[in-house]
């Protein structure tokens, strides 16, 4: 009785591994499902590891990732989580070569082994810094925001401000001066608030609003010299549309252009560009600094006309010496020709190109799901609308790597709702190629977060200011007048 | 312990439970099930470390983890008496071991009593009853340790990591440990625990990135959380001073009595609010989708309020009765139709108000009221508002959104049931009943429109489908609430007349009204097809308005439900 139970144990053992076994194997000429999309694509030497899940419900999953010299080979139940020094180890082995990436999965008793599929090592390296606003898509108020500092060479996230500890006070977005963590400037709204201005860690709260702007400074960027930064200031009005996912509409009601300067909290600017008849927003300075890229649209009655409403990119020339914006400006993209809106500008550091957004009308195009990013070539005067880019969603709020070989930015992409980064590289014949989402540790991460991650922007190093110290500067500190 | 503390013991845990389940099942139910509504437990291990970024992550796992079940029907009755006769059992324990006092199992019934009339709060949770309990195991666990260093030891470990993984509950447990010290030759050494257990939560506040005073009181959002924490240690030190004076038991037993009586007394009449356990009744109904249920609690309800007026149109609408018995039920106006959502109202408000716009069919104002209702919700995590989110992005047809709230819910242990209908409806993007029906109702153009702007959004709805009849119902109901005939007669003319629909007991009443001031002739009344009836009424109440001139009370009695009643009579003041 007892062998007769020992043996009929052991056939069981044997049955049950038996099934472990991938006996039954297929190949399958389909990529594998995997999420987020990391099929085929151009990545940087120094991005933290490209972990990915199985959206099909498969009981195991093998990837087996090959360099010239090197494979790694993952397991997991239905995710992949590369070890990070294994991975950090085969990229540097593997600068500007493919590394291929075989999927296996067991699923209903057989493994499939996937469509292998690359990922290319760029030797062109991405500003290691990320900050973001986390923030839920409530689209018209707030209730929890906080601003993070991602090292995208890692996992490691780190908090610079979260409105928990200033009294839930609104707080946009987190900006640097040529991607430059020591340089860099994030509004803060409430009683206390201000522009918090950070210079090499020293920071400060400017009230920027004087008696002749129509509001506070809203959109804006800092100037190379980080002596001076361009703002918008706008009567921003958000409005709901009545029709299935087209959610908000926001458009200013009024919006001016002003320049700032910091050194003696001075605003400049020119009569027609504070004047009622044109809407000023979204300004960039050059990479030189001699120049100012804006959005402007004639003004029309609002909302009625919100579809008409189409903003052109305009250019002034800036005189740092004194401060002051030029008095005339050229157009260097037509809405009327182009039949769109711009919104969104950034000016890539080296010089070549400028970077924007355009919707079929308006001026908040991250609910436009046809607002798409462009790439104008600024020497050429050449338009890329990148497509290899963009998706069926919003496509906005990016920002260039201060070696101007990658951009960053924000896409609804998955969901229509929650906003996530993505990356992309840009070769040197200024071709953009397929963006990948910054990697998470745990994979599943975007499935569950209620949190969009708002206007990324990268920067060269850590920023060297935390939450603890933006608590103190809102709470403590009494802001700085400009004249 | 003698046989008899042994049943004595039993009795009062068994009453303890007996008593708060009872009362939370048959006449706090509700609450508790709104209390899972504004929570979301899901099983991600992203979510689960999430907890490890504030204090007491332990309790607040705990507690949380206890409120998932607060869904079930007597689920949070049943949680709920578990945890106060627990909670009996380590206070007991703790006194006892402290005062050694013969009765400690009455001074512990003070800190559960404490608890309980907290519990009839809305913003107290689970997480508090978590806290008090993993602290009295601390305390039971180093004053069952026999050696002194060792005991030291643990005292100072459980002092410093007390605030990780307990929060505030963490304060009490120096208390604890001098109390038991308190004729030991180690009490001195042991009153340093005080500064560390409070010092140190302050100087790693940034870590936390909490204020001040969040600081201190995490995981309770408000002062009034620490009630059942500061009971037990009141309770401690009276009976420590009484056993040091030496009093007679018959005053203690005395004072106990009183003290909890008073505690029970005052916190009930402090805490408890069966009006709003009124409004979550509806509420609820309204949520599980029992129409009936809601116009049967409103009928017996005598108390007046907008948010029962909310559910019960809403009710009403669906059920097309809302033109015949709109007057039968208190009506504050406009008040009762439509939510505001804004910065004036509180977070139950926004919460509350995607439910008319998902049952009129706008589906954009329904998905920005849920957002801003699950963003306020206490912890960001509604699972209330997934499941809305959900719904309306099916019915918009956008299935990947849809499947973004559903894919959170699949990870949940009691709403996955629900998720796997629904989501296999969106993956194949059929068809069903539901949506077929939500789809006629919403929006086939465009329009930009304020978020306030309630009365022109329906307006809209109307112009898209003039067979929306909820929606249809609405506007006209808002206009004869607000007593502006004109726009009533206006919209009634342009959207009811072609429907030759029967003229329903309220618009019947309201068009006599604005015909009988317009003059018109008796060929034009008659083109409305009013009932006989209805005329008749009309006569009589002209005829006992000039009668009785503005005799409210004998009219009220008479036409109290009618709308020549509420448009003579009704006056509008600030809600």
């Amino acid at each position: 009785m007892r062998n007769g139970v020992i043996t009929y144990l052991f056939f069981l053992l044997v049955l049950a591994s038996c099934q472990k076994q991938p006996g039954n194997k297929i190949t399958s000429n389909e990529f594998p499902p995997i999420y987020p999309d990391y099929i085929d694509v151009i990545i940087p030497e120094n991005i933290a590891p490209l972990n990915f899940l199985m959206r099909d419900s498969c009981k195991k999953v093998v990837a087996t990732i090959k360099g010239a010299n090197q494979t790694i080979t993952v397991k997991g139940k239905t995710k992949i989580q590369i070890p990070i020094k294994k991975w950090k180890k085969l990229l540097s082995e593997n600068e500007e070569q493919n590394l291929e990436v075989t999927v296996s999965a067991l699923k209903n008793g057989t493994w499939a082994t996937y469509r292998p599929f690359s990922w290319e090592v760029n030797k062109n390296k991405i500003d290691p810094f990320l900050s973001y606003r986390l923030i839920e898509p409530g689209y018209e108020v707030w209730n929890k925001i906080q601003v993070v500092e991602r090292n995208i060479e890692t996992f490691n996230e780190r908090v610079l401000a979260d409105n928990n500890l200033n009294e839930g006070s609104c707080m946009n977005c987190h900006i640097y001066g040529s991607q430059n963590a020591n340089i860099s400037m994030m509004h803060i709204r409430g009683e206390k608030g201000g522009t918090m201005l950070n210079k090499d860690g020293k920071l400060r709260k400017i009230n920027t609003r004087n008696k002749d702007m129509i509001g506070n400074a809203t959109y804006g960027n800092i100037h190379p010299s980080g002596r001076f930064a361009v703002f918008s200031t706008n009567v921003v009005i958000p409005e709901f549309h009545a029709y299935g996912s087209e959610r908000l509409e926001v458009y200013d009601k009024a919006s001016d252009l002003i320049v700032l300067d910091f050194d003696n909290n001075e605003v400049s600017t020119q009569p027609f560009l504070s004047d009622t008849t044109t809407l000023e927003t979204f300004p960039v300075f050059s990479a030189c600094g001699k120049y100012i890229y804006y959005c402007a649209a004639p003004y029309k009655p609002l909302p009625d006309s919100i579809r008409s409403l189409k903003y052109s990119i305009h250019r002034i020339s800036f005189d740092p010496e004194n401060n002051t914006p030029g008095t005339k400006a050229d157009t260097i993209w037509d809405a009327a020709e182009h039949n769109g809106s711009v919104s969104h500008l950034k000016t890539s550091p080296d010089g070549k190109y400028l970077l924007y957004t355009v919707a079929d009308y308006g001026t908040f195009p991250i609910w436009h799901r046809e607002a798409d990013l462009q790439l104008m070539n600024l020497q050429t005067g050449g338009i890329d609308k990148l497509k290899d880019v963009n998706a069926f969603c919003s496509d906005s709020y990016h920002s260039w790597s201060s070696n101007s070989n990658w951009f960053v930015f924000a896409s609804k992409r998955d969901n229509g709702i929650y906003g996530k980064t993505y990356f992309a590289y840009i070769d040197s014949e200024g071709k953009a190629h397929k963006p990948f989402v910054l990697p998470q540790r745990d994979p599943a991460m975007y499935d569950y977060t209620l949190k969009s991650f708002n206007i990324p922007e990268l920067s060269k190093g850590q920023t060297p200011f935390d939450a603890m110290d933006i608590e103190k500067l809102y709470s403590e500190m009494e802001s700085e007048n400009v004249k | 312990m003698g046989k008899s503390e042994k049943i004595w013991n039993g009795v009062i845990a068994a009453e303890i439970a007996v008593v708060s389940f009872l009362f939370f099942q048959f006449f706090y139910a509700y609450h508790l099930f709104f209390k899972e509504q504004i929570l979301l437990f899901i099983y991600t291990p992203d979510y689960l470390l999430s907890y490890f970024s504030k204090p007491g992550w332990l309790t607040c796992l705990t507690g949380d983890f206890l409120t998932q079940f607060f869904y079930l029907r007597g689920g949070g009755p049943f949680v709920l008496a578990a945890l106060f006769s627990i909670e009996w059992i380590l206070s007991y324990l703790s006194i006892k071991k402290i005062s050694k006092s013969q009765l400690a199992k009455f001074w512990a019934v003070l800190p559960v009593i404490a608890d309980f009339v907290s519990h009839l709060s809305l913003a107290h949770t689970a997480r508090i009853s978590t806290g008090l309990i993993l602290v009295l195991l601390l305390f039971l666990f180093y004053s069952g340790i026999k050696n002194k260093y060792l005991a030291t030891v643990v005292a100072v470990i459980f002092s410093i990591a007390g605030h990780w993984f307990i929060g505030s509950a963490a304060f009490v447990f120096p208390v604890l440990v001098l109390l038991h010290k308190l004729n030991s030759k180690y009490f001195v050494p042991n009153t340093l625990l005080l500064p560390l257990v409070f010092v140190l939560p302050l100087l790693i506040r940034g870590t936390y990135l909490l204020p001040l005073n969040e600081t201190l009181l995490f995981p309770a959002t408000q002062i009034e959380g620490l009630l059942p924490l500061a009971v037990f240690l009141f309770v401690l030190v009276i009976e420590v001073i009484l056993q040091k004076t030496k009093t007679r038991p018959l005053f203690v037993k005395l004072s106990i009595g009183i003290i909890g009586l008073a505690l029970a007394i005052g916190g009930f009449k402090n805490n408890v609010n069966f009006n709003r356990e009124k409004i979550f009744a509806l509420d609820s109904e309204t949520y599980f989708g029992n129409t009936k249920k809601v116009i049967e609690l409103a009928g017996k309800s005598k108390f007046e309020n907008r948010f029962l007026s909310y559910y019960t149109n809403m009710a009403l609408a669906k059920t097309g009765q809302l033109p015949h018995r709109l007057l039968e039920f208190y009506q504050p106006a406009i008040h009762g139709l439509i939510l505001p959502v804004s910065q004036q109202e509180n977070w139950q408000t926004i919460l509350f108000s995607n439910e008319l716009f998902y049952l009129l069919g706008d589906m954009n104002l329904a998905q920005h009221s849920s957002m801003l209702g699950n963003t306020f919700s206490p912890y960001q995590r509604s699972s209330r508002m997934m499941k809305r989110l959900a719904e309306i992005n099916m019915v918009n047809g956008d299935y990947p959104g849809a499947e973004k709230f559903l894919r959170i819910l699949g990870k949940t242990l009691f709403h996955k049931k629900w998720v796997r209908k629904k989501s296999a409806e969106n993956n194949a993007h059929c068809n069903s009943n539901w949506l077929i029906e939500k789809r006629t109702q919403i929006a086939h153009s465009d329009t930009i429109r304020n978020s306030f702007d309630y009365i022109e959004s329906i307006e809209f709805l109307v112009q898209q489908n003039p067979h929306n009849l909820i929606a249809l119902d609405y506007l006209l109901s808002y206009y004869l609430l607000n007593k502006d005939l004109v726009s009533f007669k206006t919209a009634y003319d342009k959207y009811v007349k072609s429907l030759k629909r029967p003229v329903p007991k309220v618009y019947g009443e309201a068009l006599l009204v604005k015909l009988f001031q317009d003059k018109v002739t008796q060929k034009e009344v008659l083109d409305y097809r009013i009932g006989t009836e209805q005329m008749r009424g009309f006569a009589d109440y002209t005829n006992f308005f000039k009668e009785t001139r503005l005799d409210i009370e004998r009219s009220q009695d008479k036409f109290g439900d009618t709308y020549w009643f509420y448009y003579h009579f009704a006056t509008f003041k600030e809600n």
